[in-house]
């Protein structure tokens, strides 16, 4: 800063220079400071505005109407919830969509941990073919996916050629929650794996070799450190997972059956069919309060457990 | 870290620290060899320092004495056991890891204990030695922040008392001041030698600094591409290096070169000049004779009888306070550094010529690489 010493115009208002120097202070003071110099009067805050109208535009208003609907049709009042708190098929259905969801979150995670933990030790060849594996999905159309789900999972597809030659007995597949759970986890595995390799990078591989030294066996030792470092990646990709899983639909209209149906199905039933628009809603309404109600735990525990709020991003940080 | 010093001296848990023998210890990696063929001998309560540039295989060996890098070949004995075979959690060793490698997720207590939850030590006595580790490096008061929350030099106190706290019969530290400023590392230096002097562990400390090995060290083993070149104290490196790796690695020098004739052990011929050696050593051909600049006098006259001596020129002073170091032109336009004293000083000054002389049982001779 070239300026003039402050004090040579008296009365002026405070200079950037003097500014600097305040928020220096304060940072002295152990009080958090902005970490980024902002130039006075800046507009950069325009930049996300067409972003902003485009999510008021597209996500706001139809969320609004669709709060709005579930309390408001056929006439004002709670009807709607009373009838979804009540009704033993909805309850049903939000059950089984919650227990569906919860079990796709385990099953990613218990298979992505190694998988993301095999990244993470390979060289860059392996690495590269691993992270492959997990991207194709990515890379090819969903109702392709699911369509080809149906050829492996019908009753004389692949899978039960393979269990009969095996001795194990055909067994249905397609039409089941199994096979609806399938199809989703093959689907949502990148989701669990990325956010758990990008925690997994960033953790120091010398603290585990500082575990064992300290006298901890390579199991505990990773158990120890290892594990609890990988935590925020666990709730990431858990969080991404578990609120994906809520609102599946295309997997489970085709390897579902209706008579087992998931509360997006159901959703769809009671507005596209049923005309339905205040019961629509207030499954909507389930759903989403579920869904916020997730984050907010999560992120609560999160910071509980790992002194960092959860990095819901970190799977997109490639 | 002094402060509580004798309570480390007077827990039962005290022991001694473990003699190390290190045979033929060779690490390969591909086609390159880290370690060619280590022989060292370390002995019960030693500071044994490991000096040398990066890449020349100090932390190779480290490492492989903690157990997280499998010997090639060769053989690591402690108190007389083969190690080969025990993994780390078992080696009963203390380590300081470069950037210190403390568990973020855990509090400077918690980091402090984990050693001894692995040992099963009861409550009691765990929350008694984690007290006095914590006292011992000064850091009452910051026992529930996490690592990121202190500084450097904080972190590096709790990375030594985790390392200590089970009192290991042998702790190994990989520059653990290397991240430090000067100021705290000299501090933090005279603080781990006053721990060493007091706990009887033996210590095997791994740096590129010349200045902190001497500093510390009992002995120094002085590491060149693999090898260990040579093994003293720091006043045997410094006054009689055996080679000119040496030499050049530790201190400051005027190096002479010439040749040593099998028929005339007594001289160095270089140019016209005789330059009388120091007696009994065993080096013939080309070599090079190696002159500290504190042992070197200038003067205006012919070196006095027994004195070795060259014609210089002045070329450049440096005034140091206590000192006066001046670079001086010798025969064939090499040059070389004297130090010039209170009591020394010639009143020569940039420009003047004149004569460096030394006592020749003061200059070392070694082998020209």
């Amino acid at each position: 800063m070239t300026a003039p010493s402050p004090g040579t115009r008296p009365g002026r208002p405070a200079r950037p220079a003097d500014r600097r120097a305040g928020r220096q202070a304060d940072r002295a003071r152990g009080r958090s400071a902005t970490a980024v110099e902002r130039a006075p009067g800046s507009r950069h805050w325009l930049l996300i505005v067409p972003t902003a109208l485009l999510v008021l535009a597209g996500f706001g208003y139809p969320v609004a109407t669709i709060v709005v609907r579930s309390v408001t049709q056929p006439e004002p009042g709670l009807q709607n919830f009373s009838w979804l708190l009540h009704d033993a098929t909805a309850l049903e259905v939000l059950g089984r969509t919650l227990v569906v969801a919860a079990v796709a979150t385990l099953i990613t995670l218990v298979l992505g941990y190694p998988y993301a933990y095999l990244m993470t030790v390979s060289g860059p060849a392996l690495r590269g073919l691993l992270m492959l594996a997990v991207l194709m999905p990515f890379w090819t159309s969903l109702m392709v996916r699911v369509f080809a789900w149906v050829i492996i999972l019908q009753d004389h597809g692949v899978l039960n050629t393979v269990l009969d030659a095996l001795g194990l007995g055909r067994t249905q597949l397609l039409g089941t929650t199994t096979g609806v759970l399938i199809g989703m986890c093959q689907i949502l595995m990148p989701f669990m794996v990325l956010p758990l390799f990008n925690a997994m990078r960033s953790i120091d591989r010398r603290l585990v070799q500082a575990g064992m030294i300290c006298g901890a066996p390579p199991w505990k030792a990773f158990w120890r450190v290892f594990v609890p470092l990988s935590l925020p990646g666990v709730f990431a990709g858990s969080l991404m997972v578990f609120i994906l899983s809520l609102g599946f639909y295309i997997t489970p209209a085709v390897l579902g059956s209706p008579r087992q149906e998931l509360l997006p199905n159901a959703l769809y039933t009671q507005i596209s069919e049923l005309l339905n628009w205040g019961r629509g809603g207030a499954l909507a309404v389930a759903l989403l309060l579920t869904a916020g109600v997730l984050l907010a735990v999560t992120a609560w525990v999160s910071k509980r457990v790992t002194g960092k709020s959860a990095q819901v991003t970190g799977g997109l940080e490639l | 870290m002094s402060a509580d010093l004798e309570h480390f001296g007077s827990a039962d848990l005290k022991r001694s620290g473990a003699a190390i023998e290190l045979r033929g210890l060779t690490k390969t990696y591909g086609s390159s060899q880290a370690v060619r063929g280590v022989d060292l001998t370390i002995e019960p309560g030693e500071f044994m320092t490991f000096l040398g540039p990066s890449g020349s295989g100090k932390t190779t060996t480290l490492n492989m004495i903690a157990g997280f890098v499998p010997p090639t070949s060769g053989d690591i004995l402690v108190d007389d056991e083969p190690l080969n075979a025990v993994p780390p959690h078992r080696r009963e060793m203390g380590m300081v890891f470069q950037g210190y490698a403390l568990f973020p997720h855990l509090s400077v207590w918690d980091n402090i204990e984990f050693p001894l939850r692995q040992r099963k030590i009861p409550k009691a006595e765990r929350r008694e030695l984690v007290r006095t580790a914590v006292r011992t490096v000064q850091l009452e008061g910051f026992e529930r922040r996490r690592p990121a929350q202190l500084s450097g030099g904080q972190q590096q106190r709790v990375a030594f008392a985790r390392a200590i706290v089970y009192r290991p019969p042998v702790l190994l530290m990989d520059e653990p001041l290397g991240a430090l400023d000067k100021k705290l590392r000299e501090a933090l230096q005279e603080e781990i030698r006053e721990i060493h002097r007091k706990v009887g562990t033996t210590f095997l400390y791994v740096t590129h600094d010349q200045e902190e090995a001497l500093t510390l060290s009992d002995r120094i083993a002085v590491y060149d591409d693999g090898r260990i070149v040579q093994v003293g104290t720091a006043k045997e490196l410094y006054e009689r290096p055996q080679s000119l790796f040496v030499a050049q690695f530790l201190g400051e020098s005027t190096l002479l070169r010439g040749v040593v004739h099998p028929d005339d052990r007594g001289r160095l011929h270089a140019g016209a000049y005789g330059i009388p050696l120091p007696g009994g050593h065993t080096v013939r051909g080309d070599a090079v004779v190696v002159i500290r600049p504190e042992r070197l006098r200038l003067s205006a006259e012919q070196p006095a009888p027994g004195r070795a001596g060259v014609p210089v020129t002045v070329r450049d002073e440096t005034y140091l306070g206590h000192s006066r170091k001046l670079t001086v032109e010798l025969p064939g336009g090499s040059t070389g550094l004297v130090r010039e004293g209170p009591g020394t000083a010639s009143g020569l000054r940039v420009g003047d010529t004149g004569f460096a002389t030394w006592d020749p049982a003061m200059a070392a001779v070694v082998p020209d690489k």
